[in-house]
């Protein structure tokens, strides 16, 4: 009896296929014009149908329509941070360098839904509250959010070295982690301002059709977005890696 | 009459029961933000991009541009 593996039965997995960086920026070059156009669509519905077709709130009136760009933001804004971390545990376990890149590309579009949803929310806090700004837990914990952004920013290119940046980077990525369900769930631990989750909630959304799917096709609309711009800022740092070990190179034959 | 009613709705979806600044305000921020960082990202991959292809040309072996 012999210990040969038969390769011929031997099939690579699907995962890891996909995970192979050569073959993810084939598929995703081929998906990019796609995605592109899906976003276009759905922000040209979701736009008519936010400021047009929906109606005012019997208590906010008017001002309801900002929901239409701050919750998204807010979610995305909580999504990418969880998507990064889910990279930064693949890059820093498996030490894969596609996971790290991701990660990476996602910080920038995370900070900036980060900052849209704090001006959107500031904006909408004038009229309704009387304040631009306060510090209620919702608030405070999403202005951390956006620090945790900015420190991984900051971290990943401070160092020499950019496996030490990286890994540095996502360690502090992975400690944020935590700030998520207290952004989450602070309106329902604490005495805010801020209103109650009235759409993710165990009994179900609480708002009506007519605003809900307004808000569902922007909430679309933002994530295909967000693929997007991450795609060409994968590709962007795919090429600034190039750029670096070629001119490493030269320096080394030079 | 109807460009009267025409100017009265775009009147109205611009003042938004006189909220026009906070609802146009949210929307330009998102709008400028949102655009802006896909527009930089676009052209900043298109310059590295266009820095490999050349740097791909003058050479051709080098394992790093395959």
């Amino acid at each position: 009896m012999t210990s040969e593996v038969d390769t011929h039965r031997v099939r690579p997995r699907r995962a890891v296929s996909v995970a192979n960086p050569a073959r993810f920026f084939r598929i995703a070059n081929r998906l990019l014009p796609w995605l592109s156009a899906t976003a276009a669509v759905l922000f040209a519905v979701g736009l008519y149908l936010a400021l047009v077709e929906s109606p005012p709130d019997r208590q906010q009136g008017e001002t309801v329509r900002i929901m239409y760009v701050h919750v998204p933001a807010a979610w995305m804004a909580l999504f990418v941070y969880v998507s990064m971390a889910i990279a930064c545990f693949v890059g820093l376990v498996w030490r894969h360098g596609l996971a790290m890149m991701a990660a990476r590309a996602a910080a920038p579009i995370g900070l900036v839904f980060t900052i849209v949803c704090l001006a959107t929310g500031s904006l909408w806090g004038k009229p309704m509250w009387g304040a631009w700004w306060a510090w209620d837990a919702r608030m405070t914990s999403v202005l951390v959010l956006a620090f945790f952004y900015l420190g991984y920013i900051a971290l990943v290119d401070a160092f020499d070295d950019p496996a030490r940046g990286q890994q540095s980077a996502a360690i502090l990525c992975l400690v944020g982690v935590i700030n998520v369900p207290i952004v989450k769930f602070s309106v329902d631990w604490f005495n805010t301002l801020h209103q109650p989750a009235s759409v993710a909630r165990l009994d179900g959304p609480t708002i009506h059709s007519s605003m809900l799917v307004p808000l569902l096709v922007m909430i679309a609309a933002f994530t295909v977005l967000f693929l997007v711009a991450l795609v060409w800022r994968m590709r962007g740092l795919r090429a600034g890696a190039k750029l670096a070990a070629a001119t490493a190179n030269a320096a080394r034959e030079a | 009459m109807q460009a009267d009613d025409a100017t009265a709705t775009a009147y109205e979806i611009l003042a938004q029961g006189d909220y026009g600044p906070y609802i146009w305000g949210s929307y330009g921020i998102a709008a400028v933000a949102l655009c802006g960082l896909l527009i930089w990202s676009i052209l900043r991959t298109r310059a590295l991009e266009r820095r490999v292809s050349e740097q791909r040309r003058t050479i051709p072996a080098d394992e790093d541009f395959r």
